[in-house]
């Protein structure tokens, strides 16, 4: 009589756990995405002359990204390895979800080179001066040891 | 049985074993001609004038940088050496190529830098292994690598000599390679299409040559040599995880110059994404490049017949949400 309530009940908590990471899944997407449209397409597109220089928009790219930074470590729990996914073309390395230290001295790092630039671009020739470097060495940086290809 | 038959047993035995042992010392002796390390002399090299402003381009081009600069630090000028490259055939060291005299490449002379990049063999005349891609810059311009040669010495000296391979036999004999070589790398120089324009042969030597992009774009046989008829197709990433992509036109055929260039010049992808990976390290380099330049790579890029490749591993999910 119990038995089949204990195999639902383990079976509810077995698919909570599936939901809840997919969910972290979903989340780092939405993170990345997000950082991209501030960090690439707004920043790099005004150090790249593609857009023209907007001190708001910088204002509120350089906010957003220190704001997200420290949240960048919980997106690659451990044991959350999914491998490539027919959607994208890129997906998260196995060994992100192995390094958890790794990720926080990075996501520490991003947060204090972005705190120190948001006093520091007041125009153009500043934004090339400082962001291509932070982009370099944080994004790239991680992107470089955690983010594989998939086809 | 006979008298007859009794000495003439041990008289073949021994013509046998007199046999065996001359076809092994034939082989052992055309083995040791065959793989012998063809060196050029130093008498080759006539007067030349370093251009270190070339020198510096030919640094970025070849991504120097990428295997022999110190790890764990961004200063792409330190060769000290050190990193691991993983391989099938076992993890390779890559050596210090900074100008320290004793640690580094101070105390060669210009033709022992040339017999490195254009011949594969070190200076005290043994192969290098292939891990290190003489397979491409073996086509680079004798005054390309002499400019190279100059511009390193300019770079800071760093201490440390660097530990020996970890390959395990009978990869670690060296003189192998010389039967690798024989196989697998093909004489032919790289020659200017006179069909084409000067754009397109410049690109395809930046991009054969110094650039040595088909190492990582194409698939390896199991001896470690690339795949005849799919260079440039696609492979594993042997450096981290995933996939290296096809970058012919079975690959880039969305692709126009302009986003080839682009990718090189800022690892941007046209869907507004950014290359990632192993290419970081590449673009790096390429970034540092004239526009010129990488436009010349990108018209020979964008030339590339269609050619199929291998398949990358299936994907097991459809999406990152619950499905």
């Amino acid at each position: 009589m119990i038995r089949p309530f204990l195999v639902l009940a383990l079976v509810a908590v077995g698919a909570t756990a599936v939901v809840a990471q997919a969910d972290v899944n979903a989340q780092r997407k939405e993170f990345m995405k997000t950082l991209n449209r501030y960090g690439n397409t707004t920043l790099n597109g005004m150090a790249r002359d593609r857009i023209p220089y907007d001190q708001a928009k910088v204002d509120e790219a350089l906010a957003h990204i220190a704001e997200a930074a420290p949240k960048l470590p919980a997106l690659f729990p451990a044991g959350g390895f999914q491998g490539p996914v027919e959607s994208d073309s890129f997906y998260a390395a196995q060994k992100a979800f192995e390094n958890q230290s790794d990720l926080k001295a990075r996501s520490d790092k991003l947060a204090q080179d972005v705190a120190e630039a948001k006093g520091k671009i007041k125009d153009l020739a500043s934004l090339k001066a400082i962001w291509p470097d932070i982009y370099d060495k944080d994004c790239n940086g991680c992107h470089k040891e955690y983010r594989a290809k998939k086809s | 049985m006979s008298d007859r038959q009794r000495t003439d047993k041990p008289k073949l035995l021994r013509k046998i074993l007199f046999s065996v042992v001359a076809i092994a010392v034939i082989g052992v002796i055309a083995f040791w001609l065959l793989t012998a390390p063809a060196a050029l002399s130093a008498s080759m090299l006539g007067p030349h004038t370093a251009n270190l402003a070339n020198g510096k381009a030919m640094f970025f081009a070849g991504g120097c940088a990428g295997c022999h600069a110190t790890p764990h630090q961004d200063d792409p000028t330190k060769l000290g050496g050190g990193r691991g490259l993983k391989t099938p055939f076992g993890t390779f060291y890559v050596p210090n190529i900074s100008p320290d005299r004793s640690d580094g490449i101070g105390a060669w002379r210009e033709i022992d830098f040339v017999n490195a990049l254009l011949k594969g063999v070190s200076p005290s005349g043994e192969h290098f292994f292939p891990a290190f891609p003489y397979t491409s810059y073996r086509h680079m311009k004798l005054d390309d690598v002499r400019d190279l040669f100059a511009y390193l010495k300019t770079l800071p000296p760093v201490q440390g000599k660097v530990r020996a391979h970890d390959v395990t036999f009978p990869f670690n004999i060296r003189r192998a390679v010389g039967l690798w070589k024989l196989l697998f790398l093909d004489d032919t120089p790289l020659k200017d299409d006179p069909t084409k324009s000067a754009a397109w042969n410049r690109g395809a030597y930046l991009v054969n040559g110094p650039g040595h992009c088909a190492e990582c774009h194409s698939p390896r046989t199991l001896f470690g040599s690339i795949k005849t008829g799919q260079r440039f197709a696609g492979a594993p990433d042997l450096e981290g995880e995933g996939w290296v992509p096809n970058i012919t036109q079975r690959g880039l055929a969305k692709w126009s110059e302009r986003d080839i260039a682009n990718l090189l010049a800022y690892g941007e992808l046209p869907d507004g994404n950014d290359a990632g990976g192993s290419m970081v390290d590449v673009v790096r380099n390429t970034s540092k490049l004239s526009d010129q330049d990488r436009q010349a790579m990108a018209v020979y890029l964008k030339s590339l017949p269609p050619v199929d490749g291998p398949t990358p591993p299936p994907v097991k999910r459809k999406a990152q949400s619950a499905p």
